[in-house]
């Protein structure tokens, strides 16, 4: 019974908190994802763009010695690779997983190659929470959403914003046309390939976010490598999310869950080996991809130039 | 679509040639068979075409590095962490460069970079068909793969860090460079214990396999060893490609601990323990009264980030080691067999204060001398097993 008092003794709203923390770069990942993708457009090279964001942020910010120049650089750094993603999928209508394969091997050749030519100890400076007066001191509740990091609420009211833009806007309506239907978008005067850029690029910044995050929020300093799946672990939860921003939310809370509880368990020496729990959220990626995904609907001219 | 291959192709091989070409002299990318095929054949004027980078010099074609070297080539394959990891095989690759330095002239060097487990063999096969005159391996993970290479090899002179080989079939051409990590992880934990206010020190640890886990444990022990009081926390990494790469998740543990009342945390584990340290700093920074420890090398040289909270630094001195190979090779003295480093012989040890010596008092540091006293005589044991789980 030790373990159980164990179990309760530990400090699990403060795990829930960093859950929603960790769970940042997922979703803006997924909201990338879910931008390109309802236009007509796979982006697969959101990995990619996070590597290459994370590392300009980290470039960016440790020599002009600001962290914001540095999430700017992230963010255009993204938005720059996916306008290369753009060109040559909308343009030159390539197959768009290739082309997101050769940017996401790029991307880690790239800043590997950097990384080594500039050796950097210095780390950025990280942005420091953020208590929200009185919501903050609600207890529980103010620990897990308003005792966070800017980029944490950021998030949390992008989820909405795109929400919804892309259901309750004109804009939202033409993107969700052009990717269902794009000839007949066309011909109510839409300009597809106008707006298929657009998208693109906008994916490209949010996964700049992304990358940008973990840089100028979680650790300050740039590793080869460091997002390590996360664009991946996007992908999945738009799916997952069924190409809707709040869906892809939950599903990535849901993705980063079981790593906090892993650690947690860890801690008390919980009579569970902890790579059950570690294991988990690709089980759950892979119960999502047969199971709940057949009967998730992408986009039906995704994937196709137009 | 011909514009489109080319763009493509013109992309893979761009991307190639900068993953190639990285530093002076070490060709990181491994040559990648697997992303060759596909587009790149019909983009062929693409500057790349062969993507070996490794095997492109060899200017005479015959000679055997045996009859009259000029220069004694080493050959150092990291396993899959980075060689800029701040720690562990930045802390190989820095001895190769002093013995490089030192003996000027008569060393050359390279080194590649796994990218993954299936190239190690690969990878040691690229420098032994240059002839190298010996190949280090960095990592515990590289200890099969080593033994085989080393086996099928048997004229190759060989080195791996972190292995060692004991029973009959052991390979006679491979120099097992073994540590006391267990040594250097109970001063650190030592110190952690008697500098806890909390009466909690943390540790946030690479993957389960017996040099961190000796790190670990011995850790552990140390604590205990000064503190009756102590409580101990700890978090391994997963098996797989965050692995040492993770400086995230190092973070994110290291605050979990912290919010458990941890004030002291080892933070070992390459990149990941890396970004545990960033991490303990930034909650130094919100005010809470944390320190950290690093690992392998003194961290305080490595990582600008930690130094306000870095206490010391658990040393496993494994620039140390590969100089100390390659200078047995230059001298012609190399013999196969394990060579343990240990307390005794600096092999381990732990790092100046630094930025943190106010927060040690005279009493506690006195403690610690003494403590590593008695452990270079032999009266303080670690009472870690062998092998460590």
């Amino acid at each position: 019974m030790e373990f159980l008092s164990d179990l309760l003794g530990l400090n699990w709203v403060s795990m829930l908190a960093q859950t929603l923390n960790t769970a940042v770069p997922i979703v803006l990942a997924a909201l990338g994802g879910i931008l390109a993708e309802r236009s007509g457009v796979i982006n697969i090279a959101l990995e990619g763009m996070m590597l290459i964001a994370a590392y300009a942020a980290f470039a960016i910010g440790v020599v002009t010695g600001s962290t914001l120049l540095g999430l700017c650089g992230g963010i255009a750094a993204g938005a720059l690779l996916a306008a290369f993603h753009a060109v040559i999928s909308i343009k030159y209508r390539t197959d768009q997983t290739i082309s997101g394969t050769v940017l996401n091997i790029f991307a880690v050749g790239i800043t590997a190659y950097l990384y080594r030519q500039f050796n950097m100890t210095e780390s950025v400076e990280t942005f420091q929470q953020w208590n929200i007066p009185i919501l903050s001191d609600i207890p529980v509740i103010g620990e897990i959403f308003f005792q966070q990091q800017p980029l944490v609420y950021f998030t949390i009211i992008l989820v909405g914003v795109v929400q919804l833009a892309l259901f309750r806007t004109t804009w939202g309506l033409r993107t969700r046309a052009i990717g269902e239907h794009p000839r007949a978008a066309d011909t109510a005067g839409i300009k597809v390939n106008r707006m298929r850029y657009l998208n693109v690029i906008l994916s490209g910044a949010l996964a700049g976010l992304g990358g940008a995050w973990l840089i100028v929020e979680a650790v300050g300093s740039f590793t080869p490598g460091m997002t390590t799946g996360r664009g991946f672990m996007g992908l999945a939860a738009m799916i997952f999310g069924n190409w809707t921003p709040i869906g892809a939310f939950l599903a990535a809370l849901l993705f980063t869950i079981p790593g906090a509880v892993q650690v947690k368990l860890q801690l008390i020496n919980a009579p569970i080996p902890y790579q059950f729990l570690g294991m988990l959220p690709y089980i759950l990626t892979i119960v999502v991809l047969v199971g709940a995904v057949r009967r998730n609907k992408p986009p039906a001219a995704i994937g196709k130039p137009y | 679509m011909k514009k489109f291959t080319t763009m493509t192709g013109f992309a893979i091989a761009t991307s190639m040639v900068l993953a190639a070409c990285a530093p002076a002299a070490t060709p990181t990318a491994a040559p990648k068979p697997t992303e060759a095929p596909k587009p790149a054949a019909t983009a062929a004027p693409a500057p790349t075409t062969a993507p070996a980078p490794t095997a492109a010099p060899k200017p005479t074609d015959a000679p055997k590095p045996t009859e009259a070297p000029k220069k004694i080539k080493i050959g150092l394959v990291t396993d899959v962490g980075s060689l800029d990891d701040k720690s562990f095989n930045a802390s190989a690759w820095a001895g190769v460069q002093r013995a490089m330095k030192e003996m000027g002239d008569k060393v050359e060097a390279k080194a590649i970079e796994s990218k993954q487990p299936t190239e190690y063999q690969k990878n040691m096969e690229t420098f032994n068909k240059d002839g190298y005159d010996l190949i280090i391996t960095v990592g515990f993970l590289m200890g099969d793969d080593t033994a085989a290479f080393a086996t099928k090899n048997a004229n190759q002179k060989m080195a791996i860090v972190d292995v060692g080989y004991f029973d009959d079939k052991a390979p006679k051409n491979v120099m097992g460079l073994l540590f006391s990590e267990d040594q250097s992880g109970f001063l650190a934990g030592a110190l952690a214990g008697l500098v806890t206010k909390s009466n909690v020190v943390g540790g946030v640890y690479g993957i389960n396999i017996p040099p961190v886990c000796k790190f670990r444990v011995g850790y552990e022990n140390g604590a205990k060893f000064t503190n009756k009081n102590v409580k101990t926390l700890g978090a391994y990494q997963e098996p797989g490609p965050k692995a040492f790469n993770d400086p995230e998740w190092g973070k994110k543990t290291a605050v979990s601990q912290i919010n458990e009342k941890a004030d002291v945390i080892f933070s070992a584990g390459g990149n990941t323990g890396n970004g545990g340290l960033l991490g303990i700093a930034e909650q130094a920074k919100a005010g809470k009264a944390v320190l950290g420890i690093g690992v392998d090398q003194d961290q305080w040289n490595t990582l600008d980030g930690a130094k306000p909270i870095l206490l010391t630094s658990a040393m496993k001195r494994v620039d140390q080691a590969t100089y100390l190979a390659v200078k047995a090779v230059v001298d012609g003295k190399f013999k196969g067999g394990n060579t343990l480093f240990d307390i005794n012989n600096d092999g381990v040890g732990i790092a100046p204060y630094h930025d943190t010596e106010s927060k040690v008092s005279a009493e506690v540091k006195e403690k610690m001398t003494k403590l590593i006293a008695d452990m270079k005589a032999g009266t303080v044991k670690t009472g870690v097993p062998d092998p460590c789980k």
